[in-house]
């Protein structure tokens, strides 16, 4: 349970830094962390005590697995997500070139 | 110590990285605290018995990292003004969030507790995976065989996201590296070229391998992907664009990306006419433990690292020709 909290507690973070921050950057970077909660939090519910991860090797007896599926859902997501940040940089980068700031507030002003 | 203290520690020092991350004003630091958040997940990975998400949570986290710096490095903007936020609508920000984390405290509590998960559909993954798919990494097999169909999905949002950067950035890119190629002398020193010609094709030789044994041990066409845009761009480093180019000819490599993505639609195509469904797994199992098993798994995965490779090694490289002076007009 509590660990459940200190993960919601670190999307919320990111949260945070998605509303309050005025950098480009470090919106990208917010948009990051709420990923990682995200993605951590699927694996936690997927965990069960007492038990191996989801591979089985040859001459071993199988042990109970912890969950396989938010494992192979959360695999993608993380690519996902690089691909993502690959994109919003880019377009910070286009901004940047143009109004030469990285502040949202300014851009916001030039573009009238 | 049980997992859930370990766990507790991380998440704490993964939490206060991050707020690290947002409240210090260079933007160069706020990056690397990011990269320590990022390594905190892959640790906690590893205690929830996830090596496969450990490995390519690793390996992506290095890669964003090398995007991100290598994008907002060394330009004057990075110091924030500080003057002019705004502390009432940050306040009622904060309060709002402190709020919604209390109200969650209930919903929360609605889940099954940490470490009894329901295990319904994953328990018939687990009693027959082995069996239905012949992969004994269990993560592969769900990726590449039960739910092929997803990560088709998942793909076409991953070519989207880096063709839309690529075409963002790619014309203007291609005429800059021409002309730094001209200008300069690129590279580095001898030594460095020297230990690159030996280590690149060890580098490649390890992503092949994690790439081709993806059914088998942790790892799959996702990390070995990333593995072998890290060989390509060893060399880039070491020897400069101009040789790069010449050495890799890049629209090709442009082609090959594309190329791959079409292939994997079309094993799955495949997979009607032969198997009755889309993404059927048609091809022979094998034995258990083979290198030569699982049936389609094993191509699909050599078709998502070389998709993988090649994207990411595409926007580094439309990345390192972009160069632009303070106010240049677009």
């Amino acid at each position: 349970m509590i660990v459940y909290l200190l993960c919601f507690a670190l999307f919320l973070v990111g949260l945070y830094g998605v509303l309050t921050k005025r950098n480009l950057v470090k919106i990208i970077l917010s948009l990051g962390i709420m990923g990682y909660a995200a993605n951590l939090f699927l694996i936690l519910v997927g965990y069960r005590n007492e038990s191996q991860y989801p591979i089985i090797a040859e001459g071993v007896k199988q042990a109970p697995m912890v969950d396989p599926l938010p494992q192979a859902l959360v695999l993608t997501s993380i690519v996902i997500e690089l691909g993502t940040t690959a994109l919003l940089v880019v377009l910070a980068l286009r901004l940047f070139e143009k109004y030469n700031t990285f502040d949202i507030t300014k851009i916001r002003r030039l573009s009238g | 110590m049980p997992v859930e203290t370990w766990l507790i520690f991380i998440l704490s020092f993964m939490i206060i990285a991050s707020i690290a991350a947002l409240e210090i004003k260079d933007i160069l630091s706020s990056i690397v605290a990011i990269g320590v958040v990022g390594l905190g997940v892959s640790i906690a990975f590893l205690f929830l018995q996830a090596p496969d998400l450990a490995i390519v949570q690793f390996l992506f986290e290095i890669f964003a990292l090398i995007i991100l710096v290598r994008a907002f490095l060394r330009k004057d903007y990075h110091k924030e003004d500080p003057a002019k936020i705004n502390k009432i609508l940050t306040g009622i920000t904060v309060v709002t969030l402190i709020s919604i984390f209390l109200y969650s405290v209930p919903a929360l509590n609605h889940l099954p507790p940490f470490g009894k998960p329901l295990m319904t559909t994953s328990q018939y993954y687990i009693d027959n995976s082995a069996k239905d798919t012949g992969a004994a990494n269990f993560v592969a097999s769900i990726i590449l065989d039960y739910r092929a169909y997803d990560t088709l999905g998942e793909l076409t949002v991953l070519f989207t996201a880096i063709l839309g950067a690529l075409t963002i950035l790619r014309i203007k890119s291609q005429r800059n590296i021409i002309e730094t190629a001209k200008k300069k002398k690129d590279g580095m020193t001898v030594i460095v070229k020297t230990v690159t010609r030996v280590s690149c094709w060890m580098i490649l030789l390890y992503g092949i391998y994690i790439i081709l044994h993806g059914h088998l041990t942790p790892g799959g066409g996702f990390g070995g992907g990333v593995i072998l845009a890290l060989a390509f761009l060893n060399v880039m480093l070491a020897y400069g664009k101009k040789f790069t180019a010449n050495w890799l000819n890049i629209n090709f490599l442009y082609d090959v990306e594309a190329a791959s993505a079409t292939l994997f639609l079309l094993v799955g195509i495949l997979g009607i006419s032969i198997g009755g469904a889309f993404f059927a797994n048609y091809l022979s199992k094998g034995e258990l433990f083979h290198l030569i098993s699982s049936g389609t798994i094993l191509p699909l995965n050599i078709l998502i690292g070389i998709k993988v490779a090649m994207s990411l090694f595409l926007v580094v490289w439309v990345l390192a020709g972009l160069r632009f002076e303070k106010g240049e007009e677009v």
